[in-house]
Parts: C-alpha cells; sequence; structure tokens
C-alpha cells in the first residue's frame, strides 16, 4: 500500500479544482484499465439488479411453492428452488441487496473510525500513538474471521452485529495505513504553513492531510470490501450473520449441504459470492493502478 | 542468531499483552451482566453468583486480569459451561485436527503453487502462464466453504473416491486418516496455492533476468539447472514469507472448513462455543489460535535468518 502515491487536493499548489480533475483523470485511467473497467461493469450491474430487486425477481424470496420442492432449473423456475420449494434465483437477486449492505456499510465504518484513529495516532504522535498502535498490532494479530467470530460472541447472531463484527476487523488496516501516511505528511511545507497560519489540529488534518492520504484509502477500501464479502458470506454459512429467512448467499450454502443432489443449490450462490469478489478485486487493482502515480508516469 | 532471537521475542511481547488483554476483555464487553448473559435468563441466584466468584468478575479488571492471565499461563483455561469438560482437555483434543489440517494445506499449496509459478515464469506470456494466473485468480476469489462443498459434491458424492466427513487419528489408521484429510487440505489450500504461485511467478521472474543467471547460461549449464538450481532457490525466499504471513488466514479458514467437513478442530470448538455461549471455551480456543499464528511469525522471522546469509551477517 505504501507504493501508492496520489496527488490530491492537500498538495500546497493544488486548489480545489485542481484536485477534482486528479480524480477525474484517475477514472479516466481506471476506465481504461481492462480488469477495473470489467469489474466496475459487474459492480454496476450487481448493484442495479439488487436495486431493482422488486422489479426484477421473478418471485417474492419467501413464497414457497409446495409443488416443487428441490425442483431443478427450468423455465419456471431458471436457477431451480431450494428445500421449502422457494425460487433460487430470486433468492440470490435478493441476497444481493445483503451482501452491498454489508460491504458499504462496513467499509464505510472501518474507512471513517480506522482513519480517525490512524489520523489522531500519526499527528498526536507520542504515548498516544504508542497505545493505539500497540492495540491495532495486538488486533492484527487475529485472523479477520477469528476475531469477528470473538465479536459476534460477544453481540450475538444477526446481520447488525455481523456488520459491526466486519467494521470492527477492518479499523486496525484502515488506522495502521492512515497512520503511516500522517507520519509523512504532517511535516509537509503545506501543513507546517496552515499551523504556522493559525489553522487548528481538526482543521488541518481534516482539510490538509486528510486529501493527501484520501486516494490510498480508496484503493484499501476497494480491495478490504472482497475480504468484507467473504467475512460476510462465512458469518452466514455458519449461521451466524444473517438469520433466516432473510435470504444470503452464504446462508443459501449451509441449507444445500443437506441436499448434495441439488447441485443448483450450491452451485449458483457460490458462484454469485465469487463472481462479486473478482469484480471487487479486479475494481480494486484498477484503482491502484489509476492512482499509482508512479506508475501512471 | 540468540541476539536475533531475544530481541525478535521481545518485539513479539507487547502484542502478546494486547492479545490476551483483548480476549479477557470479551467478557467484560459482554451487555448487561456476564453472568446473566452466559448462564441465561432462566439461571438461578446461587448459580450466577457461584460464576461470577468463579471468573473474579467481583474484583477490580486489573486484577481479573492478572489472575485469568496467570491461570491462562498455567495452562488453566476453566471449564466449559456446557460439559464440565477442562478447557484444556478440549484443546488438546481438537489440536491435532487443525494442526494435521494446516500442515496438509500448506504442503498442498506447496506442491501446486510452487511448481506452477515456476511453470508460468518460465514459460512467460504463453498460454500457459496465462491460464496459471486466471486459475490463482479465481482460487483466490472462492470461498474456502464454496471450495469445500464443490469438492464434496464431485469426489463424494458423485464419484464416491472420498469421504465428506469424519476424522480417524493418524496414528490410529494413517490411510483412513490421510483420505480423510485430502478434501478439507486440498479445500484449505487452494487459495494458498493461488497466492504461491503468484509470488513464484514473480520472484522467479526476477531472479531469472539476474545477471548470474545470465552467466550461468553463459557458462552453458543446462536450462532445467538454471531455473530450479540458480533460479528457485534464490527465489524461495519471499515464498516462505507469504507461507508465513498466511498462517493466520489458513487458521481462519480452517473455522469454516471444519464446519464443511465435521472435523472437530479448534474452529469448530469457537463457532460450537458461539452457539452454546460457552466463553471459556471461545475464549481458550481463540487464545490458542491467536498465539499459534505469533509463534509462526517468530519462525518465519527465523527462518530468513537461517536461509539469507545477508541477514545473518
Amino acid at each position: 500500500m505504501s507504493s501508492v502515491i496520489a496527488r490530491g487536493p492537500g498538495d500546497a499548489d493544488a486548489s480545489p479544482s485542481q484536485s477534482i480533475s486528479v480524480y477525474g483523470q484517475a477514472f479516466r485511467k481506471l476506465l481504461r484499465h481492462k480488469l477495473g473497467r470489467s469489474g466496475l461493469a459487474v459492480l454496476v450491474f450487481m448493484s442495479l439488479v439488487a436495486i431493482a430487486a422488486p422489479l426484477l425477481a421473478p418471485y417474492d424470496p419467501t413464497t414457497v411453492f409446495y409443488e416443487d420442492f428441490l425442483a431443478a432449473p427450468s423455465w419456471r423456475h431458471w436457477l431451480g428452488t431450494d428445500d421449502v420449494g422457494r425460487d433460487v434465483l430470486s433468492r440470490i437477486i435478493y441476497g444481493a441487496q445483503v451482501s452491498f449492505q454489508v460491504i458499504t456499510v462496513s467499509v464505510v465504518g472501518s474507512v471513517i473510525v480506522g482513519s480517525a484513529v490512524g489520523m489522531i495516532s500519526g499527528y498526536v504522535g507520542g504515548r498516544l500513538d504508542h497505545v493505539l498502535m500497540r492495540i491495532v498490532d495486538g488486533m492484527l494479530a487475529f485472523p479477520m474471521l477469528v476475531l469477528a467470530l470473538g465479536v459476534i460472541a460477544i453481540l450475538g447472531p444477526g446481520l447488525t452485529n455481523a456488520m459491526i463484527a466486519i467494521t470492527i476487523v477492518n479499523i486496525p488496516g484502515f488506522a495502521r495505513l492512515v497512520r503511516g501516511q500522517v507520519l509523512s505528511a504532517r511535516n509537509l511545507d503545506f501543513v507546517v504553513a496552515a499551523r504556522a497560519l493559525g489553522a487548528s489540529d481538526v482543521r488541518i488534518m481534516v482539510h490538509h492531510i486528510w486529501p493527501k492520504v484520501a486516494g490510498n484509502v480508496i484503493v484499501y477500501a476497494s480491495l478490504r470490501g472482497s475480504a468484507a464479502l467473504i467475512t460476510e458470506a462465512s458469518l452466514a454459512f455458519l449461521g451466524l450473520g444473517v438469520q433466516p429467512p432473510t435470504p444470503s448467499w452464504g446462508g443459501m450454502l449451509t441449507t444445500s449441504m443437506q441436499y448434495w443432489n441439488a447441485w443448483w443449490m450450491s452451485v449458483f450462490p457460490g458462484a454469485a459470492i465469487c463472481i462479486m469478489v473478482l469484480a471487487l478485486n479486479f475494481l480494486g487493482d484498477g484503482l491502484r493502478d489509476a492512482l499509482d502515480a508512479r506508475l501512471s508516469e | 542468531m540468540r541476539r536475533y532471537l531475544i530481541s525478535r521475542f521481545i518485539q513479539m511481547l507487547p502484542v502478546a499483552v494486547v492479545v490476551s488483554f483483548l480476549v479477557f476483555s470479551a467478557t467484560l464487553l459482554l451487555p448487561g451482566d456476564p453472568a446473566v448473559t452466559i448462564l441465561g435468563e432462566q439461571s438461578t441466584q446461587a448459580q450466577r453468583l457461584a460464576l461470577r466468584q468463579q471468573m473474579g468478575l467481583d474484583r477490580s479488571i486489573p486484577e481479573q486480569y492478572l489472575r485469568w492471565l496467570g491461570r491462562m499461563l498455567s495452562g488453566d483455561f476453566g471449564a466449559s459451561l456446557s460439559t464440565q469438560e477442562p478447557v484444556a482437555q478440549m484443546i488438546r483434543n481438537r489440536t491435532p485436527v487443525t494442526v494435521e489440517l494446516s500442515i496438509l494445506s500448506v504442503i498442498f499449496g506447496v506442491l501446486v503453487g510452487i511448481p506452477a509459478g515456476v511453470v508460468a515464469a518460465v514459460k512467460r506470456n504463453t498460454w500457459i502462464d496465462v491460464a496459471a494466473s486466471l486459475t490463482a485468480m479465481t482460487g483466490l476469489a472462492i470461498p474456502y466453504f464454496w471450495a469445500g462443498i464443490l469438492l464434496i459434491m464431485v469426489f463424494s458424492v458423485h464419484l464416491g473416491w472420498l469421504p465428506s466427513s469424519g476424522y480417524v487419528p493418524f496414528f490410529v489408521d494413517p490411510v483412513a486418516n490421510l483420505k480423510a484429510m485430502l478434501l478439507p487440505a486440498i479445500t484449505l489450500g487452494s487459495g494458498l496455492a493461488a497466492l504461491i504461485m503468484r509470488q513464484t511467478r514473480t520472484s522467479m521472474l526476477e531472479v531469472l533476468s539476474a545477471d548470474y543467471i545470465r552467466t550461468a547460461r553463459a557458462k552453458g549449464a543446462r536450462e532445467p539447472r538454471v531455473v530450479l538450481h540458480h533460479g528457485l532457490r534464490n527465489a524461495l525466499l519471499p515464498v516462505i514469507t507469504v507461507i508465513g504471513l498466511q498462517i493466520g488466514t489458513l487458521l481462519g479458514g480452517a473455522v469454516v472448513t471444519e464446519t464443511v467437513f465435521s472435523l472437530s478442530g479448534l474452529g469448530r470448538m469457537i463457532v460450537e462455543g458461539i452457539f452454546q455461549r460457552d466463553f471459556p471455551s471461545i475464549q481458550g480456543a481463540i487464545l490458542v489460535i491467536v498465539f499459534s499464528i505469533l509463534v509462526v511469525n517468530l519462525l518465519t522471522d527465523l527462518s530468513y535468518f537461517v536461509l539469507d546469509k545477508r541477514i545473518s551477517r
């Protein structure tokens, strides 16, 4: 991550309009990046499908078709039905809503909290920095899923608690990243100048340093999206995330393990997870290349 | 060597203290009265009082932590709240499953990832390289549990070659043990194989463009010797780093892999503990997993010391 250098509005010689053009250029570079472009396209498509789920899904995800238990894919049920006769395609479409909700809430939450911790730690320094970074190191020693399970053990299973758990496990990564960037930015000329002009610490952190580190945070956030999705699916698979009858891709896979011959119950939800993870990874790679000034030069 | 070992160990200590405090603080963070949360609303006052005393909840937090840490260090992890079995005993029974699963998945990752990475580097920009890279990319995107489910569907349900669940200790029946552990090891090792492949390819490309490789070729060394003896040996150090760093991910993945294949390992112990609100067993299993990761990280650092003469000098 340290190799990513974003030129943002925090640069001493960058005006707000210039910074917008920097991000505009990065977006255009992303669109020229084959993998990044395809990842973005898939994610836009999947998010539109999730938003328009009530219009696109052939059936309600909880509607039970008593005559169609474990029905194989057919014209009536394109991806078949599950053990209680619910349409698999409809459940996958509605399950996308849950996945996007978890990714968005947990990544945005961890960006806000992790960046704040990293910013304060790096800017204030001293004993506070030492204490905060030891806590961060301790949290980073836990495997992501194990730490999430620890949080779920305290809070209890459920969608909201799963989102809180995934947010918490992602905080240390953002804190470490932002702290490192702040350490190198806090003594730059424009920060010293702002301090000399009497700007408050909060103003310096928010208006001068944050724009400087935002590019790296965006890239890291896009890469953490896929990890957040896999963690959410894993928690749902273990029965500790989204609770039935709300459809979730991980939860659908748990049920599929009782019906091995109904291959459609496991293949399609798993493929949905896999496609979304790949799309998030491609987008992350594309963003990294687009925002990496050194690569672009 | 000894000085390096001591300095790395001292660096590890603060992290170990923070980790132990985080695990300890799980019970402090329980909403409401931990005794009621753990035992449930139906528990009697006497049961709650006994649990509070057992957990030392009537003392100050630093005192509770130090007493708890002292017990952990002496191997007393308490008793399971659901079965009353000593947690240390549960950990002893379940650790071999998780350790074997992790070792076999690392072996699978190395056996598949390194040759694939070498071939991809040697055959750079050919269809073999593209196929290997695409396979690695897909391997990294497949969640463990889905990989496990697909393997069971193919090799257990349809072909009937391997069992889908059950564990036989290695020393009881080695063949049955390996048959039972093959699919879980492939499941857990597939992501690692993909990472090792990518790292080996990158390292090999870097090494193969070095001057001493050109010199070896100029002196008439055969290509397999150049690639394997001069190239691979020097490209392996970053690969070892990847393996060391991935142990945490592997042990995290073991949680779901053990659930898919019904293996009674440490990961499954945590999940079962959550459903039964059995905090001593959750804490014990998490503590063992995280400390194992710290030790493996230490060993990985030491392996650089042994393998890279520049560090040991």
